[in-house]
């Protein structure tokens, strides 16, 4: 597995990422420049099936490039599943648990 | 109407010491013309005498041969005016994005060449219109050698300017490796392109298995044809499924292997444009490789790449990607180059207007072919057998806006096969896709799809293979909107006598059941207040809407006109008063050409259906997963009675996941079975 962070901690402070709204809106947005969802994702609940709502498989991968490079993480292959890129819920999860993994490393 | 069959003759175009074939050499040279058990000539023997045109349209495609015996699809626009410098060859994305940007491409070649840039396009080996299957061995190396090939051709071509590659996604990848590793390119343009092939898998990878999550494979998927070339569980052998496109496990882990910064670079390009990807970082490493082996580097934004990589009815052109290439390529070098480019000490592979190739055992010719309509220049790939020739002739249609590959490349497959069992089989591009002619923007209204031109181009292409010499019995087939096509032309034209409906989603169209069907979905959605927060805030686009409305209004105001039109069929005429014809006069006397029918368009699937089996045209109707038209029937049990349809196979599904282009592996192999099942059928029917 592989996980690639740069100054986490930096990070936390410079992004605020101790706390989860600016991250969740960080994802709406990135949903919204390159998920080509067909409605609006300021409609979204935070637990919103995507899929459901309308993104193609395709979409999330740009998805996942994107939030890649806007948190400068990487997710590593176990996580490169449909579960994970199928809320903002659970895709604001994914990025604690890399935090947190590359915290410990 | 008329027909050419590839490029006979008088093209500047050809590079000095490559020669053309002409004559059936070169890729296709050689090959003996053996009759069938029909006792005919292959019909390229008599193909030059079906062409009205002295010279091949542009466009030209063609195709190149360096001896790997992997010929290369290509097309050729030619600089028009003034030429600016360098030829441009545009290398593809791969799998669904290749599909995607296809026709995008061609535009993109057609502003280059207006530009002045003498540009090719091609396919790289087992993908698009060349030769190959996925499967093939060493397709790292086979796609370089492509790039190195076309290259030199256009080297040879255009000197003096030299050739820019433009490389998007995996194709850039190939090209970056290509100019390395010696091809003679001076310029290199990159666009969302890795240093390493894992980081282009990765993206692969991480799309194949979204997909697989969303259609898992059914515990019988390996049933099928053995020769499809797709595993059933792509990635239980190391391969790759990218949406319905194949990449084998040797491939895989050639890619995985390929890092540009660990390669012996013998060469580099004078000048490199890296492209980021909609606002996301290239990848640094590729920038400092190519300085490294002495190139200039430029970065320029990349945007327009997501908005490019959906269906290409939809895709949209990357205009800002188009400006920033036509500067770079127009661009004064801030350093002066070293010395003249380097050039090619290889030959140029030869350029031919047909390619021969094995499969299953069988030589088999494809070729280019153009049909002039009343609606489009329409363009075509021919698979013929050199070898014996049975009394069928197939034709396959676009799957809804989908170039004539089909869809997961499932068409080349097919016409192959078939035509490696003696069924000499067209794939077509209707207009405004793929190649042909015609203004794709059209397609963004899905009524489009449904207008009876598109019909009409189908049995013109009917007619242009009759007149080529080719059986006059045809299986004809496509997916969506191409099964309505195949429907309606078999309906109109005898000739028809087996057909393929792969995931319609009509078999009988008109504006008003259109009209009702997007009027269920906006009540629907009239529920939800999102709809309604959107509304407000002009984020719905009320025009499609409006459009919607409209048809139902002038269908209200119709109503009278169609009421005294039924009534006139019910007393024996059309609906435009002329007479009916009879089918079975029409299909045992009277001429072989051109068996047309006056008949009252069914106003049922089951209506349909019924004429077609009076006619005893052989169907499949094949419905796979969540397809609306199947859920329509389904409700009012128009499918109960089966039997009614003796030679009608229907397949319907046994799952609810969308599915409609067949993209799963193993749904591509059932698929492949049905319709050569349906083929034998016919066959047999000829014995």
């Amino acid at each position: 597995m592989t996980v690639s962070m740069l100054s986490v901690s930096g990070l936390e402070k410079s992004q605020g990422w101790s706390d989860d709204e600016p991250m969740l809106d960080e994802i709406r947005q990135i949903l919204k420049d390159h998920g080509r969802l067909p409605i609006d994702v300021d409609t979204l609940a935070d637990d919103a099936d995507l899929y459901q709502a309308g993104m193609a498989s395709h979409a999330s991968i740009e998805v996942m490039l994107a939030l890649e490079n806007r948190f400068d993480v990487e997710f590593p292959d176990h996580m490169l599943t449909r579960s994970v890129f199928e809320s903002i819920s659970s895709i604001a999860a994914a990025l604690r648990e890399l935090r947190s993994q590359a915290a410990l490393s | 109407m008329s027909v050419s069959v590839g490029a006979p003759t008088g093209r500047s175009s050809q590079p000095a010491g490559a020669g053309t074939d002409r004559g059936g050499s070169g890729p296709s040279r050689g090959e003996p013309s053996g009759s069938g058990p029909g006792g005919d000539e292959p019909s390229t023997a008599s193909a030059p005498a079906a062409s009205t045109e002295p010279h091949p349209p542009e466009p030209r495609p063609l195709y190149l041969d360096d001896g790997s015996g992997r010929p290369v699809f290509a097309v050729l626009h030619g600089a028009r005016g003034e030429r600016s410098g360098c030829a441009v060859l545009l290398c593809p994305p791969f799998g669904w994005e290749d599909m995607c940007c296809y026709r995008i491409r061609r535009e993109w070649a057609e502003r280059l060449a207006g530009e002045g840039h003498t540009t090719l396009r091609i396919d790289l080996p087992g993908s698009g219109d060349s030769a190959g299957a996925p499967g093939d061995p060493e397709q790292l190396r086979a796609w370089t050698q492509a790039v190195d090939a076309a290259v030199r051709w256009l080297d040879a071509l255009d000197r003096p300017g030299g050739v820019a590659a433009v490389g998007i996604g995996l194709g850039g990848l190939v090209a970056c490796r290509a100019a390395l590793l010696g091809a003679p390119i001076d310029r290199l343009a990159l666009w969302s392109t890795p240093a390493r092939g894992a980081v282009q898998l990765r993206e692969l990878r991480a799309f194949s298995r979204l997909e697989r999550a969303r259609v898992p494979a059914p515990a019988d998927a390996d049933a099928g044809t053995p020769d499809a070339g797709t595993p059933a569980h792509a990635g239980d052998d190391g391969g790759l499924a990218v949406n319905g496109y194949v990449l084998s496990a040797e491939t895989v882990a050639a890619l995985d292997q390929l890092d540009l910064a660990r390669l012996n670079a013998v060469r580099a390009p004078r000048r490199a444009l890296v492209l980021e990807r909609d606002g996301l970082k290239s990848d640094g490493r590729l920038a400092a490789i190519l300085e490294a082996a002495g190139a200039e580097v430029t970065i320029e934004d990349g945007p327009g790449w997501s908005a490019m990589m959906v269906e290409p009815q939809d895709a949209q052109p990357p205009t800002a990607v188009f400006d920033a290439v036509s500067r770079w390529l127009h661009a004064r070098e801030s350093r002066a180059p070293a010395g003249a480019p380097s050039r090619p000490t290889m030959a140029a592979p030869r350029a031919a207007e047909a390619m021969t190739f094995e499969h299953a055992g069988v030589r088999l010719r494809e070729r280019p072919v153009f049909i002039d309509t009343p609606a489009a220049r329409l363009f075509g790939v021919l698979c013929e057998p050199l070898g014996g020739r049975r009394e069928l002739t197939g034709l396959l249609l676009n799957a809804g806006p989908q170039r004539r590959t089909g869809p997961n490349r499932m068409w080349v497959e097919i016409a192959r096969r078939w035509a490696s069992r003696g069924v000499s089989t067209l794939r077509l591009d209707a207009a405004g896709i793929g190649d042909s002619d015609g203004d794709p923007s059209v397609l963004a209204r899905v009524t489009e799809f449904y207008r009876p031109t598109y019909v009409d181009q189908t049995l013109a292409a009917l007619d242009a293979l009759g007149d080529m010499g080719l059986p006059q019995r045809f299986v004809v087939g496509g997916l969506c909107s191409g099964a309505y096509w195949s429907a309606h032309a078999a309906l109109a034209d005898e000739r028809v006598s087996a057909l393929v409906m792969l995931n319609p989603r009509t078999l009988v169209f008109d504006e008003w059941r259109h009209a009702r069907r997007r009027l269920r979905q906006l009540r629907e959605r009239a529920l939800q207040a999102a709809t309604w927060r959107k509304l407000l805030r002009g984020e719905i686009k009320l025009a499609r809407h409006l459009e919607t409305g409209r048809t139902v209004f002038e269908r209200a105001a119709g109503a009278p006109a169609r009421l005294r039109a039924r009534l006139a069929q019910r007393g024996g005429g059309t609906a435009a008063g002329e007479p009916l014809r009879d089918p079975k006069g029409a299909r045992h006397g009277g001429s072989v050409t051109r068996r047309r029918h006056a008949a009252a368009a069914p106003r049922s699937v089951p209506e349909l259906l019924d004429a077609l089996t009076e006619r005893g045209t052989r169907a499949l109707l094949l419905f796979t997963g969540a397809e609306v038209l199947h859920r329509e029937l389904d409700a009012v049990g128009a499918l109960d009675d089966p039997g009614r349809w003796p030679q009608l196979e229907l397949v319907l599904p046994d799952s609810e996941v969308e599915t409609h282009t067949l993209s799963p592996p193993w749904l591509q192999r059932r698929v492949h079975a049905l319709v050569d099942r349906l083929l034998d059928g016919e066959l047999e029917r000829l014995r």
